[in-house]
């Protein structure tokens, strides 16, 4: 297999493309995002990235080049998994050195039976390859290329992802995960995700890993378009814990239509610097879109979190909540840009922010960015940031805990909303991360 | 110009564009120019400071010493103030009636001693108009204290848009720091209920914005309320009336 040098150039995108024997309109796709990328700068606001050096980045590497060995992922992320408890063998898929574990079978069932009933939960490279159409209906449709810097960068170089096709009124009750998909074939960090809701379809997708992903790129710039289409309800959840390294530039959007639902979860715990800010588009009439986030930034991380709503459609409802934890060096932001526009008749938004500083050298910041242009909405907003209080740590101590203890305990309960919501798997690992993140 | 002592007349600033207020002086500063002000509020001086549509202004506040900002019917202002000295307070009150205007406000503050308080207040109706309120709360490091930004904004017709942006960025865990934004129009329900009790719209509209106001403006001394409500009246004439 032809192994690809560092850095990007026009030849590294054809190759890419070559590779994944892509039809020529992707090709074409992929060149046009290329060509705008070149034109575009660095974005000069929120966290420092100028410590990411984009001509270091491996952009494409196949399946076939990934042999590392269990010994060679980093002593960090070994004892990481081993204090969560993980099975070895999820251990080694996890950390991208494994090829298959036992549970894939398990998996697989559950694919084929919504498979019966229509719905499509593919590698996007394989849908692209199977249904061709359906893919060249969705794609870019919600993100455009010119958004950004990163997402020129992406639609340039984008491999892997997930495609989700959900019938006209069927409900999945268990919860899509893209955990056997990313056994099967090693992620790209560049991957894709489409999500279609047809009408009255009701679907939970959760994505990414609780336990930390061992990267040797040091760069995720990954996006998500979510299509929620009349009368349906999109769940999206994911918890992103990569490793110490990664700069996690994500994109995520959802177009909403009448009187369909998006849900937002998101958990934020590793990376060096993440910007990450879902956004809801809600064009119908009575759509909701409801985002819920926790971030927790350590060691000189910078968690740049937060939301971003348009409200287009009439009588649209939009709630934000923003939980957000720093230690020692770590700044976590919550960064919100919320539009009501004209003729988004009785809108309603409610946005609440929440932060705590574990101690003094911590940082947190809120920029929370409000227009209106509509007489009828409403909008409310409310932020608060402080430490524990001594009394608290001094009550819960007074009943025999110990300092640790008692500070894990008020922290876990600060996330308990967002917790509860997730999946039982996910929120056991979720609240595990958050007592070895203060542990350290 | 140099503030002493304790003065229960309100002082005009006519000329000077800087202002000494000197240690445990009190005084109630009527601004008049159109340039950049530059107030030094020395220890223990309590300053209360009224204007309008004043396009910059700065201060530095001592050790236990309080500056109150009182911006009345602006278009355009811009205040920078320091909080240098242990216990310092800073208090704003940016009150804007709008009628055909397009107001932007940004009021900073920047925390740098122990035990600091400040305390953002923007409250503005629209109409015909457009806002931007914008507050910038920054909390040094070594720094500790309270702070809160609370942005109203009642939006009074279709051409109206409001933007807000109550920003924040702490750098210590040592602090309480809240904001809360509201923008929206008067509760039809209210409005309705004193139209049928024979108010006419406008009236009904001007009554609850006044009563905000009043709410707003009960925590200053009563000589400095009485100075707020004839200048409302003065610079608002039709739209306010108490």
């Amino acid at each position: 297999m032809q192994k690809i040098t560092l850095g990007l150039n026009e030849s590294v995108v054809r190759h890419i493309s070559a590779h994944k024997k892509e039809p020529k309109w992707m090709l074409e796709l992929r060149l046009q995002a290329f060509q705008y990328f070149q034109k575009q700068k660095m974005p000069q606001w929120g966290p420092d990235l100028s410590k990411l050096n984009l001509k270091k980045i491996h952009y494409f590497s196949s399946a076939g080049e990934e042999k590392k060995q269990w010994k060679d992922v980093p002593k960090e992320i070994r004892d990481t998994f081993e204090r969560l408890g993980i099975p070895e063998a999820e251990r080694k898929a996890l950390a991208g050195v494994g090829t298959q574990y036992e549970s894939e079978s398990v998996y697989h069932s559950l694919k084929e039976e919504w498979k019966t009933k229509g719905v499509i939960f593919e590698n996007l490279d394989y849908a692209i390859q199977h249904y061709p159409d359906m893919v060249k209906q969705y794609f870019m449709k919600c993100v455009p290329y010119t958004d950004h810097y990163f997402a020129a960068l992406h639609y340039a170089v984008w491999s892997g992802g997930t495609f989700i096709y959900i019938p006209k009124g069927l409900k999945v009750e268990i919860p899509l995960q893209a955990y056997f998909r990313m056994n099967a074939q090693n992620m790209g960090q560049f991957e894709h995700t489409i999500i279609v809701l047809d009408e009255g379809a009701q679907a939970h997708y959760v994505e990414g890993c609780s336990a930390p992903l061992h990267s040797t790129h040091s760069l995720h710039a990954g996006c998500v378009e979510i299509f929620v289409k009349n009368r349906s309800h999109c769940k999206y959840s994911s918890v992103e814990n990569w490793s110490k390294n990664v700069f996690n530039l994500n994109t995520k959007r959802a177009i909403v239509e009448d009187y369909g639902t998006i849900e937002w979860l998101g958990g934020n715990l590793g990376s060096c610097t993440t910007m990450l800010y879902p956004c809801s588009i809600l064009k119908g009439k009575k759509s909701t879109a409801l985002h819920t986030g926790v971030a927790f930034a350590g060691n000189s991380q910078h968690q740049d979190t937060g939301a971003k709503a348009i409200l287009i459609g009439e009588q649209t409802t939009c709630t934000i909540k923003s939980k957000s934890i720093s230690k020692k060096t770590g700044t976590t932001t919550y960064r919100g840009d919320v539009r009501v526009m004209p003729n988004a008749k009785h809108a309603n938004v409610h946005i609440v922010c929440e932060g705590l500083l574990l101690d003094k050298t911590a940082i947190s910041n809120t920029i929370p960015k409000i227009e209106v242009h509509e007489k009828t909405a409403d909008i409310g907003h409310e932020a608060t940031t402080g430490k524990i209080s001594k009394e608290k740590l001094f009550y819960l101590m007074s009943r025999g805990l110990t300092e640790e203890d008692a500070l894990k305990a008020i922290v876990t309960g600060f996330v308990e909303p967002f917790i509860k919501q997730l999946p039982l798997e996910y929120a056991v690992e979720l609240h595990r991360l958050l007592e070895l993140e203060i542990e350290k | 110009m140099i503030v002493k002592g304790k003065n229960e007349k309100p002082l005009v600033i006519e000329k000077s564009t800087q202002v000494v207020c000197a240690p445990s002086s009190r005084a109630i500063l009527f601004d008049t120019t159109a340039k950049t002000t530059t107030i030094d509020v020395k220890p223990h001086a309590e300053i209360f400071y009224i204007s309008w549509n004043k396009k910059m202004k700065k201060a530095i506040v001592g050790k236990e010493a309080t500056i109150h900002w009182i911006e009345l019917c602006t278009t355009d202002v811009k205040t920078e103030t320091i909080l240098a000295g242990k216990k310092a307070h800073a208090r704003f009150l940016t009150l804007s009636i709008g009628k055909n205007m397009h107001i932007s406000v940004h009021n900073t503050v920047l925390h740098q001693a122990k035990e600091t308080i400040s305390d953002i207040i923007m409250f503005s109706t629209l109409k015909q108009s457009t806002s931007f309120l914008r507050g910038t709360t920054i909390i040094e490091k070594h720094a500790s204290g309270i702070a809160h930004q609370n942005f109203q904004t009642i939006l009074l017709d279709e051409n109206s848009h409001a933007s807000a942006l109550p920003e924040m960025f702490i750098s210590t865990a040592d602090v309480q720091a809240s904001h809360h934004a509201r923008a929206g129009q008067i509760k039809p329900e209210t409005v309705f209920y004193m139209m049928s009790r024979g108010i006419d719209e406008t009236t009904a509209q001007r009554i609850v914005t006044q009563s905000h106001i009043t709410a707003l403006l009960h925590q200053y001394p009563l000589e400095v309320q009485h100075i707020l409500y004839d200048l409302l009246q003065k610079k608002c004439g039709e739209n306010y009336e108490h």
